[in-house]
């Protein structure tokens, strides 16, 4: 080889190297980006999650502010009215012997007071906020078997968790939601609530209606609003279901939450 | 040379939407054209044209740094373009004083000043990639800092190299000058794409 030929070979070598000198620059300026803009992303989701939760707790606050004045509205205006009309009643029964359809007025009357002085404890979110979880589903569960032919059961474990007040309203606006869908898809005569401690408060509602195909109503609304529902709160949400089978829902908290 | 030109005129239509930070550069590519042009006639008319060249590139130089600092807005950005720049003086009025048959792409003030520049530009370019939201290729910025990289990092171990091959082999030195054009090629082709992307590009993208 000559020396030209070597000063030729040198030459290229360099070129080859400061070439790929420039081109490894050039992919470590993409993959940094790439990085950064992972990151992003990553922030972005952040934000939206924290905004979420932000309108659900501005939400929340003014569902309840709504049900605190309807609860006082039942309670202070229409039960007012309601007792001045039962007076009425008993006096003009008093006064003028009793009648079987008078009787029968005040009796509905008198039903009407009672369901009208629990609707606005229950609406109060004062006293909501006093009661535990139980306590507010064992009562939902009545009423829902007073107004539905629905037989609705109770169960919990002795040591259940308390739960943060979050918690405790989104598990129970979950348990609403499932129990609404149950009655109004499912066709079932039986719903079964079942809350125990699992590392956490658990959560299982199941009923014995016709049930579904999960890979058909996967992509539904209302399941999905379940599902992203409990995340918001750290837990998960399972759906065990096949048509004829009926349905059940397991909440239970995420394990490293 | 057309290319140099297409890149001017579609910087020029676009003025209004460029950034303070980059005027520095918009400058530099009209002194080019300019400097390219008269060149061009002077050569046609057969009378030195060098002079122009060697000006040039002391403005490019300044004008480099002036862009570096103002995109940077750090001390220490200022205090590295002040020095950079004393420095090259000083080697420059050196190697007037000595040389015979000046050449400025010959001079060590000259590879001082691209390393400087380069280093600059290679740190703009770190900052951009981790700060920028967008993809890289979507950022205006990319392109401008990453034309002067592309041209002056391989041109500086190209020019140290040349005034030792030429010493040896002039002929081998001359049919590499084909580099130093494809060198600028790259330049004003990222120039070109940086314009393009101008009119997306806001103020308020500036660090």
């Amino acid at each position: 080889m000559t020396s030209d030929d070597l000063d030729l070979l040198w030459t290229v070598l360099a070129g080859t190297v400061v070439v790929a000198l420039l081109l490894g620059f050039v992919v470590l300026l993409l993959v940094l980006n790439n990085a950064r803009r992972v990151r992003h992303r990553a922030e972005l989701a952040e934000l939206k999650e924290q905004q979420a939760q932000v309108l659900m707790e501005a939400e929340r606050e003014a569902t309840q502010h709504t049900l605190r004045v309807m609860g006082r509205e039942l309670h202070d205006n229409i039960g007012q009215l309601l007792y001045l009309g039962q007076y009425a009643l008993n006096e003009h029964l008093e006064e003028s012997g009793s009648t079987e359809r008078l009787v029968i007025a005040r009796d509905a009357l008198d039903r009407g007071m009672e369901e009208v002085r629990r609707l606005g404890r229950d609406l109060n979110a004062e006293l909501w906020q006093q009661r535990s979880l139980e306590e507010a589903i064992r009562s939902e569960a009545e009423r829902l078997e007073r107004v539905t032919r629905v037989q609705v059961l109770v169960r919990c474990s002795d040591d259940l968790p308390v739960p943060d007040a979050d918690t405790k309203v989104m598990l129970f606006r979950l348990f609403q939601v499932i129990l609404n869908n149950a009655l109004r898809h499912s066709a079932a005569d039986r719903i079964t609530v079942e809350l125990r401690n699992a590392r956490g408060l658990a959560m299982t509602i199941g009923d014995n209606g016709r049930g579904f195909d999960p890979e058909q109503v996967d992509a539904h609304a209302g399941l999905k609003n379940i599902v992203t529902r409990c995340a918001l709160i750290g837990y998960i949400a399972q759906c065990t279901t096949a048509p004829g089978a009926g349905c059940t829902w397991h909440l239970h908290k995420t394990p490293n939450t | 040379m057309l290319l140099l030109t297409a890149v001017v005129l579609l910087w020029t239509s676009r003025y209004a939407q460029l950034s303070r930070e980059q005027r520095p550069y918009y400058f530099l590519l009209l002194i080019a054209l300019v400097t390219e042009s008269t060149a061009f006639v002077l050569m046609i008319q057969d009378m030195p044209n060098v002079v122009f060249y060697q000006a040039y590139v002391v403005a490019e130089l300044l004008l480099l740094l002036l862009f570096a600092q103002r995109v940077l807005r750090k001390r220490w950005s200022l205090l590295f373009a002040i020095g950079t720049s004393i420095l090259c003086g000083i080697l420059l009025y050196g190697e007037l004083r000595s040389a015979t048959g000046f050449q400025i792409l010959h001079t060590k003030s000259l590879l001082v000043g691209w390393a400087a520049i380069t280093l600059l530009f290679a740190k703009l370019l770190l900052d951009l990639a981790n700060n920028s939201t967008r993809k890289l290729w979507h950022d205006q910025r990319f392109w401008v800092y990453l034309s002067i990289f592309l041209f002056l990092a391989p041109a500086i171990p190209y020019i140290g190299l040349m005034d030792v091959l030429y010493q040896r082999d002039p002929e081998l030195a001359g049919s590499l000058y084909i580099i130093l054009h494809v060198l600028f090629f790259v330049r004003y082709g990222c120039a070109l794409l940086a314009g393009l992307l101008l009119k997306h590009h806001t103020a308020n993208d500036e660090r």
